[in-house]
């Protein structure tokens, strides 16, 4: 069905910025974490977006469209290689021989702004959802007046 | 479903009225696919014109023109021609805001054709209702005059 082709864009669409803010809340949640399992403070993390093919199975017979048409998929949650904030807090536990604790690099603006960002796109691909949405619901009517 | 009763019943206006739906139902598609990849990097917008092809189909205003055939492979049917001599490309859209990511859509733009595709395909889907009510006017009480 062509309309669900439609759906299944913009639901990639919404998935893919749902893991990004998934990801910017695990940011500003660890603003101040020093201990991770791997060592060392957290490290700030970002997606990387990807466009797929929008052809699956169901539309790979469908030989018209498809080609063009993209998804778009998280294809890697990137790490932020920067160095840590050192702050100054002898009374910390986890402070070096200096008496500096290392913080991650996480500015919150930044997240803040992303975050945004995220919203906004998930918010358009609702509407674009929706725009899909309420034109199968009117293809229902035709015929019924 | 050529000439007889049905193909006096529908019009070459009514059959370009049909592909008009499916033809806006792609540019839904497109759409969806540029506002899901809004904000991966390196994604081109598309797009998607038809509007002078069907123009070019809907021809004179006239009704029940009889088709051209200029190739054997063409039907002599209001809906094959309605369909098939359509054949818009989606294309990369040549665009005047490129992101620093190289990505070239522009969110308030598909927005805008996307309300622009919605109460067009709305309005067909009530003109080709239109016409439905009639021929079931006609055939609830024609035979009463």
């Amino acid at each position: 069905m062509s309309f669900f082709k439609a759906m299944n864009i913009s639901s990639s669409g919404l998935a893919a910025q749902r893991v990004r803010m998934n990801v910017l809340s695990s940011n500003l949640a660890n603003v101040n974490t020093t201990r991770t399992p791997e060592g060392g403070p957290y490290k700030r993390e970002d997606v990387v977006f990807s466009a797929t093919n929008a052809s699956d199975f169901e539309n790979m017979l469908d030989e018209d469209y498809g080609t063009e048409l993209k998804k778009v998929q998280v294809v890697d949650i990137h790490k932020d290689t920067k160095a840590p904030r050192m702050v100054l807090d002898p009374a910390h536990p986890d402070a070096n021989a200096d008496g500096y604790v290392a913080m991650p690099n996480i500015q919150t603006m930044t997240e803040m702004v992303n975050m945004i960002a995220a919203t906004r796109a998930f918010e358009a691909n609702t509407t674009a959802l929706n725009s899909a949405k309420s034109m199968a619901s009117t293809a229902i009517e035709i015929g019924r007046a | 479903m050529s000439g007889g009763l049905i193909g006096g019943l529908f019009t070459r206006g009514d059959y370009v009225k049909m592909g008009a739906l499916n033809q806006r139902l792609e540019r839904q598609h497109v759409i969806n696919s540029n506002v899901a990849n809004a904000e991966t990097p390196g994604y081109r917008a598309l797009g998607y014109d038809f509007e002078e092809q069907l123009q070019a189909l809907s021809g004179s205003e006239g009704d029940n023109i009889p088709m051209q055939a200029s190739d054997p492979r063409h039907y002599i049917n209001g809906m094959a021609d309605a369909d098939g001599t359509i054949t818009p490309e989606v294309y990369l859209r040549p665009t005047e805001s490129v992101g620093q990511d190289g990505n070239t859509v522009d969110v308030d733009q598909e927005m805008a054709a996307m309300a622009e595709n919605q109460i067009l395909y709305k309005a067909t889907v009530e003109l080709i209702n239109k016409k439905i009510g009639t021929l079931k006017y006609a055939i609830a009480n024609g035979g009463n005059g």
